[in-house]
C-alpha cells in the first residue's frame, strides 16, 4: 500500500483513520481532509481534460503529448533535488545557475576532449567515452556546489536562503568567467541526437531519465534510512541530532544530491538544446520552489513526496501549453500561474489546520 | 461536498473553461502564428502590433505567443505549443541561432511553414524567408552618424551584448569596420551587458573613470542606451559625450528629445510584423519567397522630432 | 534500595563565569526506583542532568556509573551506557510516525544487500513499537499518524516510550508533566511507574511538590548547587519539601 503514501505523502492508514475519524465530524471536514490529500493531482486530470476536450486533435496529439513530458523533464530532474531539500526544511535557490555552470564545465570538457577548437558551431563527432566524460565532469561539479552549500549552511550556520543566493550569484558569474559570457556551441552530435531526440521504446530518453530519477528517489525517499532522516531533519533537526544523526553531513548530503542533480539536468540541457544556455535557466530555481509546493511539500518541511513534484512540474507546464494552443494572450498566463501557486499553498495551510485541529 | 472551501478551486476551472471555449478553434489554411522573442520588450509589442493590423487586412487569423525570457528554455516549450496547433504558417522570433533549429525543424516536419523574424537560426534550409533588418549596415550607419557628430575625431566606447547573438554581433561589427574609414577615430571595442542598464551604466562611469576624454558611446539596444545614458548623468557628462543608440524605444525617444542621445538608429518593428504576415499571406498562395526579406533601418538625428515620433516602438497598437 | 547506586555524582562542581552552578554536589539514584530532584530556579538542577546525560562536562569530580567511574563525553555516550533524558522539548520529530520516532537513529533495516543501502524494516519497527507500548501501557489511538496528530500526553508518552526502549539504566524526566491537563498528567505518571518497573530508574524533576510526593520514591533536594537534603517517601511533606529547598534546616537526613 505504500504507493497511497508516496501519493499523498501518508499511509493508507491515516488515510482511512482521516476519513473516518470521529474528528472529522461534518462533512466539510472530512472534505478539507480528502482535498489536502490529492486535490493537485485533481486539479492537474482537470486542466487536462479542459484542454484535450477543447482542442482534442492539437492538445491531445501524440507529439503535444510527448512534447508536455520531454519539457517537464529537465524541471523535474531539478525538482527532485529541491524536493529533498525543502523536507528537509532548507531551500536552494542556486539550482539554475549551478546548472549553467554544469553544462558549461560538462561541455568545455567534451570539446576538449573531442579535439575541436573552441568557437566551434555546430556538432562534433565525439563517442559516447566523451559524452560519459562530460557527465561526469557535470555531476561531479554540480556535487561540489552542492557540498559547498551544505557546508555553509550546516557548519558556518548560515540560513540556507543567503548562502543558496550567493552561490547563485557565484555559479552563474563564474560560468560567464569561463565562457567569456559565450555559449559553447559545439556539442557531441551523439548527444544531442541520441539522447536529445533519441527514443526507447517509443518514449523521448529525456523523458525516461527524468521518470527514473523520480521513482529512484521516490524510493529512496520512503523506504529507506536516509529518506527518513530528510524527513527527520525537516521536521525536527534538534531531535534529530539528538537521535544521533550526524546533523552536519546529513545536511551536506542532501545539497549535494540536489547539486548532483542539476548536474545531471545540465548534460539533459546540453543535449536538449545542443549548447549550453548560459542566459536561459533564469527562473529555474523559483519554477522548481513552486513545483514543489504546489506538489503538497510543505516550506517548513518535514512533510512532502516525489509524486506531489511530477504533478506540481506538470501544471505550470500543462498551462502554458493549453493556453498557447488556445491562443490566449501571454499575459493572462502568468496571472493564471500566480493565482494557482496561491490556491496551493492556501490549500496546504487549510491542509495543516486540519492537522493540527485533531 | 460544494462549500466555501472548494469555490475557488471550482472558480479557476470556470474561468479556464470559459477562455477555451470562448475562443474557437480556427480554420487551419489561414491560421499563423507569431512568436515573439519575449514578453513585454516595447519592440516586440511593435512587432506584434504591426504584424495583427496587416493580418486583420490580409483576412488571416493571428494568434501570438510570447516567452518569458529571452531564452532557449523558455521560447521552445511555446514553439511546441504553437506547433501543436499545426499552423499554416509559424513565423517565429528565434532567441537562440542553435537551440531553435531542431524545434522549428520539427514544426516544419509537421507541415507549418517556418519564417523566421528579425533574429536568424543556424541551420536556414527549411526556412521559407527571414525577415530580417540588415544589421551590419545599422552599424555602419551607426558609425557614419559617430563621424559626423564628432567632427571626425575622438574616443568610442560600444555597449554591447555579449557575443552570441547574431544581431547584435553584426551590429557591432558593421560599426567597427565602417569607424576604420575614419583615421581621427579611436575605438575603445565593445564592453558586455546582458540587457542590464544597472550594468551599462557601471561600465560608462568606469570607461569615463578610466578614459575622461571619452567623446561617445555606442549602444548596440536599448537597455545599454537606457543604461549609458544613466551612467553618463551620474558623471554629469551628460550632452559632453555624445550617444548614439540602436532602436526607438519610448525611453530613447524621449532621451534623444531632451538631449541625453544624439542620434537613433531605429528598426522598423511595425513594418517587421507586417512583412512578416505578407510573407506567410503569400506562402499560403503558395508563392515562393526569396530567403531574405529586408526591412528598413533609418538613421534619426536629434533635431528631427518628427522622424523620432514616427518611428518611435509603440507598444499600444494605435 | 540495594547499597551501590545505580548511578552517583560525587562531588562536582561547574562553573560558568562568575556563577558557581554546581559547588561539590552529591547525587545518587538507585535502580528501580523514582527518584525526584527538586530544588529552587538556581539550585543548580538543569546544570546537573546537562552534565549527567552527557550535554556538558563537569569541572571537578566523579560521576559512577555501578560503581564504575565513566566520562560522559557526549549525549551519544551517554545513551550507549544506557542513561537518556526527555527534555521538556520533546525530542520528537513531528511530522514522522510514532513508530519512526521510537527508532530515530536506530532504525531497524531489511536484511541483505536492501539493508545495506539501507531500506527500512518499516514492519518489524511498528511491531516493536506495538510491543514497547503494550509494555508499558501505552495506548496510542492510532499508531502510524504523525505524532504531531496525538495529543500532549501521547506525544510525551511516546518521547518516554522512546528514552525506555534505548536507555536500559537510567531515564532523566525534566518537567515531564507541566504542559498537561489533569487526565493525562495521570496517564503519564502511570506510564513513569511501568517504566520504573521494568527495572529502570527514573530521575524526576518538577516543581510541582504534590505530584512529588504522588510518585518518588525518594527525594534528593538541591540548593545552590549543593545537595542539602535526602528524603524518603515515607517522611516526605510538602512543607518539608519546600523548607529543605529554600533554607539549610531540613526534616529528614541531612547530608553535605
Amino acid at each position: 500500500m505504500n504507493w497511497i503514501k508516496s501519493f499523498t505523502g501518508r499511509s493508507h492508514e491515516e488515510l482511512r483513520e482521516a476519513l473516518d475519524s470521529d474528528h472529522a465530524r461534518t462533512s466539510q471536514e472530512r472534505f478539507n481532509r480528502f482535498i489536502g490529500g490529492g486535490w493537485i493531482f485533481i486539479l492537474l486530470l482537470a486542466l487536462v481534460a479542459v484542454f484535450w476536450v477543447s482542442r482534442p486533435e492539437q492538445f491531445g496529439s501524440a507529439y503535444n503529448l510527448t512534447m508536455l513530458a520531454v519539457n517537464a523533464a529537465i524541471l523535474l530532474v531539478l525538482s527532485v533535488g529541491q524536493t529533498f531539500v525543502i523536507i528537509s526544511a532548507g531551500i536552494d535557490l542556486s539550482l539554475g545557475a549551478v546548472l549553467v555552470f554544469s553544462s558549461v564545465v560538462s561541455a568545455q570538457t567534451m570539446l576538449w576532449l573531442s579535439g575541436e577548437p573552441a568557437g566551434t558551431f555546430g556538432t562534433t563527432a565525439g563517442g559516447w567515452g566523451v559524452v560519459a566524460a562530460g557527465l561526469a565532469a557535470g555531476l561531479v561539479s554540480g556535487a561540489a556546489w552542492g557540498m559547498l552549500n551544505g557546508l555553509l549552511i550546516a557548519v558556518a550556520r548560515i540560513p540556507a536562503l543567503i548562502v543558496t543566493l550567493g552561490s547563485l550569484g557565484m555559479a552563474l558569474g563564474m560560468a560567464q568567467i569561463l565562457t567569456g559570457g559565450v555559449d559553447v556551441r559545439a556539442v557531441p552530435d551523439r548527444l544531442v541526437t541520441e539522447v536529445g531526440t533519441g527514443t526507447l521504446f517509443g518514449m523521448p530518453i529525456l523523458v525516461v531519465i527524468a521518470g527514473s530519477v523520480a521513482i529512484i528517489a521516490a524510493i529512496v525517499l520512503h523506504l529507506t534510512r536516509f529518506g527518513l532522516h530528510v524527513f527527520a531533519v525537516g521536521s525536527n533537526a534538534e531531535a534529530a541530532r539528538r537521535s544521533g544523526i550526524r546533523l552536519t553531513l546529513r545536511v551536506i548530503s542532501i545539497y549535494a544530491l540536489s547539486g548532483m542533480l542539476a548536474g545531471l539536468a545540465a548534460t539533459m540541457s546540453i543535449a536538449r538544446f545542443s549548447t549550453t544556455t548560459i542566459n536561459g535557466h533564469a527562473m529555474d530555481n523559483l519554477s522548481t520552489i513552486s513545483a514543489v509546493v504546489l506538489g503538497g511539500t510543505s516550506l517548513f518541511g518535514g512533510v512532502g513526496s516525489i509524486v506531489g513534484t511530477v504533478i506540481g512540474v506538470f501544471i505550470p507546464i500543462v498551462l502554458l501549453n493549453g493556453f498557447v494552443i488556445l491562443g490566449i494572450p501571454p499575459f493572462w498566463q502568468t496571472v493564471a500561474m500566480g493565482a494557482v501557486l496561491i490556491l496551493a499553498v492556501w490549500v496546504d495551510q487549510l491542509k495543516r489546520r486540519t492537522r493540527q485541529g485533531s | 461536498m460544494v462549500n466555501k472551501r472548494s469555490l475557488p478551486v471550482l472558480a479557476a476551472i470556470a474561468t479556464v473553461i470559459g477562455l477555451a471555449v470562448a475562443t474557437p478553434g480556427a480554420a487551419a489554411d489561414k491560421t499563423v502564428a507569431l512568436v515573439l522573442g519575449v514578453k513585454g520588450s516595447p519592440f516586440y509589442q511593435a512587432l506584434a502590433c504591426g504584424a495583427q493590423a496587416r493580418a486583420r487586412e490580409l483576412g488571416l487569423k493571428l494568434t501570438v505567443s510570447a516567452p518569458d525570457q529571452f531564452a532557449a528554455d523558455s521560447q521552445i516549450p511555446v514553439v511546441n505549443g504553437v506547433a501543436a496547433t499545426r499552423p499554416a504558417v509559424a513565423a517565429v522570433v528565434p532567441t537562440d541561432m542553435q537551440a531553435l533549429v531542431e524545434p522549428l525543424r520539427q514544426l516544419h516536419g509537421r507541415g507549418t511553414q517556418v519564417i523566421t523574424v528579425d533574429q536568424t537560426i543556424s541551420d536556414v534550409s527549411f526556412v521559407q524567408t527571414q525577415v530580417l533588418t540588415d544589421n551590419a549596415a545599422g552599424g555602419r550607419m551607426a558609425a557614419d552618424a559617430m563621424n559626423t557628430l564628432l567632427g571626425g575625431k575622438g574616443k568610442v566606447l560600444t555597449i554591447t551584448q555579449p557575443p552570441g547573438s547574431a544581431a547584435q554581433d553584426a551590429r557591432e561589427a558593421g560599426f567597427k569596420a565602417e569607424l576604420k574609414k575614419f583615421p581621427g577615430i579611436s575605438y575603445l571595442g565593445p564592453q558586455y551587458q546582458s540587457d542590464d542598464p544597472q550594468k551599462a551604466a557601471e561600465i560608462v562611469t568606469s570607461t569615463l573613470s578610466a578614459h575622461p576624454d571619452l567623446a561617445a558611446v555606442f549602444s548596440t539596444n536599448d537597455q545599454g542606451a537606457i543604461g549609458a545614458i544613466t551612467g553618463l548623468r551620474q558623471a554629469g557628462a551628460t550632452g559632453k559625450v555624445k550617444v548614439v543608440a540602436y532602436d526607438a524605444a519610448t525611453a530613447e525617444v524621449n532621451a534623444m528629445k531632451n538631449g541625453s542621445i544624439q542620434a537613433l538608429i531605429a528598426q522598423n518593428p511595425k513594418q517587421e510584423g507586417e512583412a512578416a504576415m505578407e510573407a506567410a499571406a503569400a506562402l499560403i498562395a503558395g508563392k515562393h519567397l526569396g530567403k531574405t526579406t529586408l526591412t528598413e533601418i533609418v538613421t534619426i538625428k536629434g533635431s528631427d522630432k518628427a522622424a523620432a515620433d514616427k518611428y518611435e516602438y509603440r507598444a499600444n497598437c494605435n | 534500595m540495594s547499597a551501590v547506586p545505580l548511578l552517583e555524582v560525587q562531588n562536582v562542581r561547574r562553573r560558568f563565569g562568575h556563577v558557581q552552578a554546581l559547588d561539590g554536589v552529591n547525587f545518587a539514584v538507585y535502580p528501580g526506583e523514582i527518584c525526584a530532584l527538586i530544588g529552587d530556579n538556581g539550585a543548580g538542577k538543569s546544570t546537573l542532568i546537562k552534565i549527567l546525560s552527557g550535554a556538558d562536562r563537569p569541572d571537578e569530580g566523579r560521576i559512577l556509573l555501578e560503581g564504575r567511574e565513566v566520562s560522559l563525553d557526549s549525549p551519544l555516550s551517554a545513551q550507549e551506557l544506557g542513561i537518556a533524558t526527555v527534555y521538556q522539548d520533546l525530542a520528537l520529530a513531528p511530522d514522522l510516525a510514532a513508530s519512526d520516532n521510537l527508532f530515530l537513529g536506530r532504525e531497524i533495516t531489511q536484511s541483505g544487500v536492501l539493508g545495506r543501502l539501507g531500506f527500512l524494516n518499516r514492519r518489524e519497527m511498528r511491531r516493536r513499537a506495538a510491543q514497547q507500548f503494550a509494555r508499558l501501557g501505552v495506548n496510542l489511538r492510532s499508531p502510524s499518524v504523525p505524532v504531531s496528530a496525538l495529543s500532549g500526553g501521547q506525544r510525551q508518552s511516546v518521547a518516554i516510550a522512546r528514552a525506555a526502549l534505548w536507555a536500559d539504566k537510567v531515564i532523566f524526566m525534566d518537567e515531564p508533566t507541566a504542559a498537561l491537563g489533569v487526565m493525562q498528567t495521570g496517564r503519564v505518571l502511570d506510564l513513569i511507574r511501568h517504566v520504573r518497573d521494568q527495572g529502570i530508574a527514573v530521575v524526576l524533576i518538577s516543581h510541582n511538590m504534590s505530584q512529588v510526593i504522588e510518585i518518588a520514591d525518594r527525594v534528593e533536594v538541591l540548593r545552590l548547587g549543593r545537595r542539602v537534603a535526602r528524603i524518603d517517601r515515607a517522611s516526605a511533606t510538602i512543607e518539608g519539601l519546600v523548607a529543605a529547598m529554600t533554607s539549610e534546616s531540613a526534616l529528614g537526613e541531612s547530608i553535605k
